[in-house]
């Protein structure tokens, strides 16, 4: 690191120093999110911790006998053990790549830097690499059991998607999306719903020690609305006499379930609000464009249900959270704007004091990455100039300070989705953008075929590229 | 529509914005030639006798727009427009218009041009008379806007926020005003600002923006006609990004 950037970090971020210097101190490949984070993906019996690192499995021997083993699993524990000797785990390469390329601090720093890492650094620095660990930071996906299936999405995630692509086989693209050949050599074909699971078994022992610690409890899907173990854990926290007060709980939703279970839920958020449960709630939602063509992006969703549902759990949740996850992708562009709008309009409507953060409604737009055939980079050029147009008002919507005080979008609400643009025009192989455009007809043109939807009518806007693509020949 | 302009509640437009999203770097557009157009309403009765305020300002030794009430010995009132414009050198160009009461209880049309490139001349007219025109020297400099320290501001309802001893605040509303750089004749300011609606098209609801026919659209920094704002910003019509907003000292660059 240049000597002179690196007194400029110093002085700017004396927190990430402190940090990085301590975990240094150790070794150069230390970092807490091995102990502290994990993603549980019970349906398929994997977990990691970190989303860098692929997922790996966890021994259902290991599970049976100690049930932290979902977390602190054999391979993990020799992965701390590189940490804890001074030498950097390789499946952690995502951060080597950062640190030695480049001035910028790397993840390690910031995971570790987080309020569910940075306590405990003490405790876990005299720990012997053999010792298990209870993380703070969990996420959980019970199950795949899903009502949707998202053109983004995939099998493993999706049981709508499991079952087409059992009926229909992979799609025609060069990568053939979504075919389970990918899914069995990875170990990760999802248990059936009819099968016991052995991983949720070992999470529901490990739960009652689980909980008391934790600092932020996510659970993901599937539809987290239609697995019973959501229900469980929110009986839980309701039901328990000595409820961990300093949670953080997020619950992943499409809010696409069916009313009873919306009602349900918006039940059960009351008497955890009430009863003063939790340190935090906080819904997080997808939704990527407005109307129609969001319904076809999210294949299941019905855009006027869904809004519906948001505007229920705000005016009957006073301090509730709503997260929209958005993943902006080539058929986002035309009517984001008005997503943007609405967003607004909901802040405006429902910002108040009360809620657990400083605004009612979030728009955390992130851009897709995968399937490449469907990201905002086949797109011809132009259309960035409609992001840009979507920055800007986002721009006018934006507040002067992150406060309660104030209606509007965040810093980090503007910023990203400028990155979008940015992302979007940067340069690109033009051999892999021609294939990805030979994608994007193949996919939506089968997708069509199969669930007898219009991709012409519904983006009129992108009926010429979208005929181009389908003369490009591989 | 307008917007209404606190004493001491200023409004700004951040030219450089932080998140890079203007197609227009808007910082030096009165470095050169320009044309300002604005229509203006102050309250007279409110004003503090003998203290200065502007409606409108650029960064740099108070260039702009602003506005007086004298009391003289006698208690005779003179309210006067004043025109400023800095140059790097410390000089300065100024023209001034005594309103009459009648003339000051109404908005006010003012329009300013500056033909730096040729005739290095400032233009007043109010209320559609010619005020002046001044020329200045041809080896003076305008006020580079970008030297400015902080970067450059336009700035409504005071002359300089960021240094209350100096900021010269003034209760006003605005009706409309834009500025282009480029020189303009005032027939053709005038008539952009009674025709500007021929060129409207819809953006969002009831957001609109300038088509592509709007002339000089090029050269427009912006156009405010204040019919759209939220809380904290005024709609602005170029859609270029530069939106006119509640000033905050706690976060410039918002």
């Amino acid at each position: 690191m240049a000597e002179k950037y690196k007194m400029d970090l110093e002085k700017q971020n004396p927190l990430y120093v402190g940090i990085k210097n301590e975990l240094d101190s150790v070794g150069p490949g230390m970092c807490l999110a091995k102990w502290t984070q994990v993603t549980l993906s019970l349906q398929i019996g994997h977990n990691h911790s970190c989303h860098h690192p692929r997922t790996h499995a966890i021994s259902t021997a290991e599970i049976a006998r100690n049930p932290s083993a979902l977390h602190n699993t054999r391979y993990k524990k020799l992965r701390r053990k590189e940490m804890l000797q001074g030498t950097r785990p390789e499946e952690c390469d995502y951060c080597w790549g950062v640190e030695d390329n480049s001035d910028l601090f790397s993840d390690r720093i910031f995971k570790s830097s987080e309020d569910w890492s940075r306590p405990y650094m003490q405790e876990i620095k005299a720990l012997d690499w053999r010792d298990d660990y209870n993380p703070k930071y969990v996420e959980v996906a019970f199950s795949n059991a899903c009502n949707f299936k998202c053109s983004y999405c995939s099998p493993a995630y999706s049981s709508q998607w499991m079952e087409e692509i059992q009926e229909h086989g992979a799609y025609p693209t060069l990568d053939r999306f979504n075919d389970l050949q990918y899914l069995v050599d990875e170990h990760k074909m999802p248990l059936k719903h009819s099968e016991l699971n052995p991983y949720t078994e070992a999470f529901w022992k490990w739960w009652p020690d689980l909980y008391k610690d934790l600092n932020t409890f996510r659970i993901t899907g599937g539809e987290p609305l239609l697995s019973k173990d959501t229900w469980g854990v929110l009986d839980y926290i309701i039901e328990n006499p000595n409820p961990n007060r300093e949670l953080k709980l997020a619950i992943n939703s499409n809010l696409g379930a069916p009313d009873a279970l919306i009602d349900k839920l918006i039940e059960k958020i009351k008497k955890i609000e009430d009863g003063n449960r939790v340190k935090q709630l906080v819904i997080f939602t997808s939704v990527d464009t407005w109307g129609e063509q969001a319904e076809y992006i999210r294949h299941g969703l019905e855009f006027n249900r869904f809004w519906d549902n948001v505007n229920k759990i705000m005016s009957q949740c006073p301090r509730v959270i709503i997260t929209f996850m958005s993943t902006y992708n080539a058929l986002s562009l035309f009517n984001y704007n008005k997503l943007i709008k609405e967003v607004y309009n909901l802040k405006d409507m429902y910002g108040s004091y009360d809620r657990y953060w400083n605004s009612a409604v979030f728009l955390d737009s992130s851009y897709l990455r995968y399937p490449n055939h469907q990201t905002v980079q086949v797109l011809p050029y132009e259309f960035s100039k409609k992001i840009l147009e979507q920055t800007k008002l986002i721009t006018y919507y934006a507040i002067p300070l992150f406060d309660p005080k104030y209606i509007g979008f965040s810093d980090i609400e503007v910023q990203k989705l400028k990155r979008i643009h940015d992302w979007m025009i940067a340069p690109q192989d033009p051999t892999k953008q021609m294939k990805n455009r030979h994608g994007f007809y193949q996919f939506f043109s089968e997708h069509d075929k199969r669930r007898g939807t219009n991709f012409a009518k519904t983006f009129p806007e992108l009926e010429e590229f979208y005929n181009f693509c389908g003369t490009i020949k591989i | 529509m307008s917007l209404f302009v606190r004493y001491a509640e200023p409004w700004i437009v951040l030219p450089e914005s932080r998140y890079d999203i203007s197609d227009r770097k808007i910082d030096k557009y009165m470095d050169e030639d320009f044309s300002l157009y604005m229509r203006v309403k102050i309250f007279p009765d409110r004003m503090i006798p003998n203290e200065e305020g502007f409606a409108f300002a650029r960064s740099g030794k108070h260039s702009g727009i602003s506005f007086v009430k004298f009391i003289d010995q006698n208690e005779n009132e003179i309210i006067t427009l004043m025109f400023t414009y800095w140059f790097k050198d410390s000089t300065f160009v100024q023209i001034t218009k005594n309103l009459t009461r009648e003339e000051a209880n109404e908005f006010v049309e003012i329009a300013v041009i500056n033909d730096d490139l040729n005739k290095k001349s400032f233009s007043l007219y109010v209320n559609g008379e010619h005020i002046d025109t001044k020329e200045y020297h041809n080896e003076k400099q305008l006020y580079k806007f970008g030297e400015m320290g902080g970067g450059g501001f336009y700035q409504f309802g005071n002359g300089n926020f960021e240094v209350p001893s100096i900021a010269m605040y003034l209760e006003c509303e605005f009706d409309m005003i834009f500025l282009f750089k480029k020189e303009l004749s005032y027939e053709e300011i005038i008539g952009l600002s009674e025709n500007y609606k021929n060129y409207l098209e819809p953006f969002l609801e009831e957001l609109v923006v300038l088509n592509k026919d709007f002339p000089h659209r090029k050269d427009l920094a912006f156009f405010l006609d204040f019919k759209n704002k939220n809380r904290y910003k005024v709609w602005e019509l170029s859609h270029n990004g530069n939106y006119l907003s509640k000033a905050n000292l706690e976060n410039l660059f918002f």
